[in-house]
């Protein structure tokens, strides 16, 4: 009979999700920082969506925590290695950590796109309402099925033309219908108004039958905004035209040549995670594919963005 | 004189049936572990209330049909080694 233990390097991705979620969860809030793992298996323990597989750990921190998230995860070795550059339509909502040793990323949000209100409000209505999910056999602060089903259905929702993300959303009404009664429904209409979530979720708590509630906060982040993110078939385009309008004249062409070409450590940075290959023709063929598929999606962009704003 | 053993606590651990990989949550610098083989076997008789070690070894020799000196032995080192990586704890005879 012979037993082995070792220092895995290689841990699978499957046992890697849910030991990460429970030791980063954990270490933040040893280090004194509200947090609360959210979405993958958190979200399938509280019957929210289906058994799958993640590939990466969600947490969402406290806004005004973020700094020193991160810097708890320097410390133990998980490094931010993402570019943040390129312009988003909505705020930037999230950092992600990897570790040399460990096969998962780690999401940091601060906020969540679809809640309009301010975030470090947002969160506090999330936090009131927390609970405990248990995972790798450890007692995680999460958000309660009913703030998590806000999270979620915003999650699918801010990608509202991807038939994927219809499919998940219908999943996630389907379960919610057959298993909460009525009163949890109306703490989600109630959860809504107070995040700023009531017209974002709108067209979820209309499918749930629930009826919309007046926001009880005011927006930090333009509806309009939302909707240009959660209308949009050209994820790759649209929010360069966007940030087009929002950049000063001045620094128009700059912004133009950045995003036709990208910086080149960016771009390496890009192909090494989604290819492993950054040899300079690969380089060259990459940026060229990048640049016809944004010459063939830019009127498709135009238009959508003439449409979503003519709203 | 009788020793037992329990799970420590501020563990993180998940179990595929084929091995257990255990995180140590108050050292969350320090890398995963992984345990098969009689580790694994040993790790899914534990939990968090003490144990007999010597039913510990009547258990696994029994179920594997081999001989109790032999299970001992080997039950033993992976014990000692386990509670010096904090993933158990040992007691022996009246030790809180």
């Amino acid at each position: 009979m012979t037993g082995r233990r070792a220092p895995v390097p290689a841990v699978r991705l499957a046992e890697a999700v849910p030991l990460a979620y429970a030791l980063l969860t954990r270490a933040a809030q040893a280090a004194g920082i509200r947090a609360l793992a959210i979405k993958g298996p958190v979200a399938t323990a509280q019957g929210l969506r289906p058994e799958m597989s993640s590939v990466d750990v969600d947490v969402l921190v406290e806004p005004r925590s973020l700094p020193r998230m991160q810097e708890l995860l320097d410390d133990l070795g998980w490094r931010d290695d993402g570019f943040y550059d390129t312009p988003g339509i909505v705020p930037r909502h999230s950092v992600t950590h990897r570790h040399p040793t460990w096969p998962c990323e780690v999401d940091v949000h601060h906020w969540f796109p679809g809640f309009l209100a301010d975030p470090g409000e947002v969160f506090d209505v999330l936090w009131r309402r927390r609970t405990t999910v248990t995972i790798a056999h450890v007692a995680l602060t999460a958000p309660d099925p009913v703030g998590h089903a806000a999270l979620e259905a915003l999650n699918h929702l801010k990608d509202a033309t991807s038939p994927y993300r219809q499919r998940r959303l219908e999943q996630l009404a389907a379960s919610i219908e057959a298993t909460w009664p009525s009163a949890q429904l109306a703490e989600l209409a109630v959860l809504a108004a107070d995040t700023g979530a009531s017209e974002t979720l709108r067209p979820f708590l209309d499918r749930l039958g629930e009826p919309v509630r007046p926001p009880t906060r005011s927006s930090v982040v333009p509806l309009t905004d939302w909707a240009l993110r959660s209308g949009s078939q050209t994820q790759e385009v649209l929010p360069w035209l966007v940030g087009l309008g929002r950049v000063p004249w001045w620094r128009r062409p700059g912004y133009v040549s950045r995003a036709v070409w990208l910086r080149d450590d960016r771009f390496r940075a890009l192909q090494e995670q989604r290819h492993g290959s950054t040899t300079r023709i690969a380089l060259l063929r990459a940026r060229w594919e990048r640049l016809r598929r944004g010459v063939r999606r830019l009127p498709q962009a135009v238009r959508e963005l003439r449409r979503i704003r003519g709203r | 004189m009788s020793r037992a053993v329990r799970r420590a606590d501020d563990l993180a651990w998940v179990d595929d049936d084929q091995r257990v990989v255990v995180v140590r949550l108050a050292e969350p610098a320090l890398p995963p572990l992984v345990l098969d083989g009689t580790a694994a076997h040993i790790w899914r008789l534990l939990d968090e209330t003490d144990l007999d070690v010597g039913s510990l070894v009547g258990d696994l020799a029994a179920g594997f049909g081999a001989a109790e000196s032999v299970v001992a032995r080997d039950v033993d080192g992976w014990l000692l080694e386990a509670a010096a990586l904090d993933l158990v704890r040992l007691t022996t005879g009246g030790e809180a």
